[in-house]
């Protein structure tokens, strides 16, 4: 294609770094809050009065928005930023239109604080990391797509005909996110603000997983790749190491992520097979991974003393290697045996900071310190100050991974440890939890070790933006594309708007074969579950669909599993393995990730009543070293009678089989069973009045939990 | 329980070629990755980001 070098026109145009200001900003904020909610809900974990007695500050509230902040308000407008930047200069290119630029921009900041809203609201789908409700995920689609439709006109328009390797990973994260979003948001709505999701039990998990586990791929890892390969070379002033190594870094990463969801849900009621499959390809991402940390590394190569005297590469580097680190550690945890242990404990916690410290929030703050002096057209207020952020941040992040390794392994050891007579030596789960606080606390130290650098940062940030003043617009030159018209004009025009093209749909593929392979068969699972009709479980009663979603609204999850896995002690301690039956009618399934509280599967009939009312009203009441948070406006609030008429309709359209009478006498038939719950919790000590009172339907949702039918 | 789902997986052939899909995929980038002709634009590539476009004052 040697017609391509012929010079076109040369053509002026000027980049829009008016946007990339906005978006970064953007980035710095949304950190500080992301940062500051992270710090809170620490604490309430080390000292449960924190949660208060407010529903908004309760920590299965906060922390759903803790984890929207960091990923989506944080390292969204990060990635946007870096993306805006990188790619116009990537392309010569303008962004196709300044007015996408701004609905994208402004569309996306209206996304956060809606989630912002909403969250402490208790308004929540009840997916881990895809919690916002059904019109926020709508706003996302669109806005996705303005992104998406600026991104490829770019392209389109761009005057340097190669794709540098960056832009790859741009397009595959436009790509996958889009495709990710919005299988795993498909749900049902049956109010304003409140929805089911269309798929059950273990196919949910598989499909919650399948986005989750690829929205870290396709919305932490790639697009920060894209940045990494960027500014590293940018901030070095040469190529990157080897170009070659990016490109199979690349391809491989594309190919391979995308079957290692179910490393989420090893030892579950997922099919072995798949568990199997995601280990394994969970183990072949170590390669291409560390093949990318070396080639960002090795960039610098005999220039590693400009590491101390320059604070962007500081930042870029370490960001790279706690890369590195995180992607050593996600393999490992992958592993079955060593998953055993790991998981539902702080040691997911401890690896999922450290990409998210390390890696996203050392690359952002290295590019924040690259592009700000650019942007405002000055220099960087104090480099002594930025290196004080390097070392409060990076040791911050040390601090807060130690911390989590060593009360997850602790507490971990501790679940499992059996004594000679084949019993639990730590039969009390309490035990556990505050053997452990003290590491809560020096977690917190990390996290505010790292929130000091972060304001040293803002500070310096804000003084050089002071210092500067935003430049007019340059103007710019290069040939366009398109441009003498001697050598066959048309192929060579083709060709070009061809390849990015070709590129993205070769990307599609790949991400959407993998997915359909991993899901369909357990999607289609459910045919299976109707062979043992004597496993099967009647579909919950309208009371406790409405105690389920309480369970939902108030983030129960984030603290309580509800899986019990195929081990020794886990048996000793829970009772049988959870079966995929029991979660067949689970719209969204509530299997949860993380244990800071016991399992909840089989916890029906364990406790009366009045013990889970108390409980309720103050955990320490019969726990007395409990960390759970209590629940009192689920004592004076009133079940929504009214609306679960629609809430079994929508059910019966996702395949739960209720009758016509089931659905039309719901409200009366829940009356009546709270009705009879609270006279029983009433004769026995209980306060009067509680038969229309939330709590009375999270009970009879907690009795129900591993029983195949409802009380009689 | 593990035999009562996989009697319901006989698509073994699905996974196989995906598998031979993406090998092959796979080496195909590969190996164009590896072509003589290619290391030019490899090289010529691999500056883009050294590049802004010419300003002009
Ligand atoms: C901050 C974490 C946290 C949250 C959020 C949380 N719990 Fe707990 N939960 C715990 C801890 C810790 C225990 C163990 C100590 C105790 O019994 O209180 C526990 C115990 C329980 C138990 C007793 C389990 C057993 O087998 O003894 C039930 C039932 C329970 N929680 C229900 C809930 C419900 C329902 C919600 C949501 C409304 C919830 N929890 C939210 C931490 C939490």
């Amino acid at each position: 294609m040697s017609e391509v070098n012929t010079p076109g026109n040369l053509e002026s145009f000027k980049y829009d770094d008016a946007i990339v200001r906005k978006f970064l900003i953007a980035t710095l904020f949304w950190a500080g809050v992301a940062f500051l909610l992270g710090i809170w809900i620490a604490l309430e974990l080390a000292f449960y009065p924190l949660n208060t007695n407010l529903p908004y500050f309760s920590f299965g509230r906060l922390r759903p928005l803790h984890t929207n902040a960091a990923i989506f308000a944080f390292a969204g407008n990060a990635i946007f930023a870096g993306i805006y930047y990188s790619m116009q200069r990537l392309l010569k290119a303008r962004m196709f239109s300044d007015v996408l630029s701004k609905i994208h921009f402004w569309g996306w900041q209206l996304i956060i604080v809606s989630a912002a809203i909403t969250l402490p609201l208790g308004l929540t789908s009840g997916k881990e990391y895809a919690e916002l409700e059904w019109p926020i995920d709508i706003a996302i689609t669109l806005i996705w797509v303005v992104f998406a439709w600026n991104f490829f006109g770019t392209i389109i328009r761009r005057r340097e005909r190669h794709l540098y390797v960056a832009i790859w990973f741009y397009i595959a994260t436009v790509i996958a996110i889009a495709l990710l979003h919005i299988v795993n948001s498909l749900a049902i709505p049956f109010a304003p603000f409140k929805s089911y999701s269309i798929y059950a039990g273990a196919q949910d998990a598989l499909v919650q997983w399948w986005y989750g586990h690829n929205a870290v791929a396709f919305f932490l890892t790639t697009p920060f790749l894209g940045l990494m390969y960027y500014f590293i070379p940018k901030a070095i002033g040469r190529p990157v190491y080897s170009y070659k190594l990016s490109i199979i870094h690349f391809w491989s990463l594309v190919f391979l992520y995308i079957w290692a969801g179910p490393h989420h849900l090893l030892y579950t009621a997922l099919p072995e097979w798949a568990q199997t499959l995601g280990m394994i390809f969970s183990l072949m991402l170590w390669a291409p991974s560390w093949g990318g940390m070396i080639n960002g590394l090795l960039t610098l190569r005999g220039a590693w003393h400009r590491l101390r005297t320059e604070p962007v590469l500081k930042f870029l580097i370490a960001a790279v290697t706690f890369y590195g680190m995180a992607t050593f550690e996600g393999p490992l945890l992958s592993v079955k045996s060593v998953s055993s242990l790991a998981h539902y404990t702080d040691w997911i916690i401890g690896h999922v900071h450290s990409s998210a410290l390390g890696w996203n929030g050392l690359l952002t703050f290295g590019m924040a310190y690259y592009l700000v002096p650019k942007l405002w057209n000055t220099k960087l207020y104090s480099e002594r100050l930025a290196n004080w952020h390097f070392w409060a941040a990076t040791m911050g992040i040390m601090i807060y991974m130690i911390s989590m390794w060593s009360s997850g392994i602790t507490q971990g050891l501790m679940w499992r440890a059996v004594d000679e007579a084949g019993k639990l030596l730590y039969p009390d789960f309490s035990e556990t939890v505050l053997r452990i606080i003290p590491m809560y606390w020096v977690r917190t130290m990390g996290g505010l070790l790292f929130f000091v650098g972060y304001l040293i940062g803002i500070y310096n940030i804000m003084k050089t933006i002071r210092g500067g003043k935003a430049p007019e617009e340059e103007t710019f030159k290069a040939p366009s594309l398109s441009g003498p018209t001697e050598v066959n004009p048309r192929r060579l025009h083709h060709s070009l708007e061809g390849l990015p093209i070709v590129f993205s749909v070769l990307t599609l593929i790949a991400v959407a074969a993998g997915s359909i392979m991993e899901l369909v068969p357990t999607l289609t699972a459910h045919s299976y579950v109707q062979y043992k009709p004597e496993d099967r479980f009647q579909p919950y009663t309208a009371l406790e669909l409405a105690g389920r979603d309480l369970y939902v609204r108030e983030g129960c999850y984030t603290c309580h599993s509800q899986q019990i896995r195929p081990l020794v002690s886990e048996k000793l301690r829970y009772g049988e393995p959870s079966t995929l039956e029991e979660s067949m009618y689970d719209h969204p399934f509530q299997w949860g990730s993380k244990r800071t509280g016991p399992d909840l599967s089989r916890v029906g009939t364990k406790y009366p009543d009045l013990w889970h009312y108390r409980h309720m009203l103050n955990p320490r009441d019969v726990t007395p070293t409990s960390v759970m948070p209590a629940y009192p406006w689920m004592f004076t609030r009133k079940i929504n009678f009214e609306i679960l008429p629609k809430k079994l309709n929508a059910m019966r359209t996702l395949g739960v089989p209720y009758t016509d009478e089931q659905i039309n006498g719901a409200a009366d038939q829940a009356r009546a069973d709270a009705k009879r719950i609270a006279a029983v919790l009433e004769k026995e000590g209980a306060e009067a009045k509680s038969e229309d009172k939330e709590v009375v339907a999270l009970i009879a949702y907690l009795q129900r939990l591993g029983q195949k039918e409802s009380r009689k | 329980m593990k035999q009562e789902i996989l009697k319901h997986f006989p698509e073994v052939w699905m996974t196989l070629s995906a598998l031979v899909i993406f090998m092959g995929l796979f080496l195909v980038v590969i190996f164009r990755l590896f072509r003589p002709s290619a290391q030019k634009e490899i090289e010529a590539a691999s500056k883009i980001p050294l590049t802004e476009g010419e300003k002009s004052r």
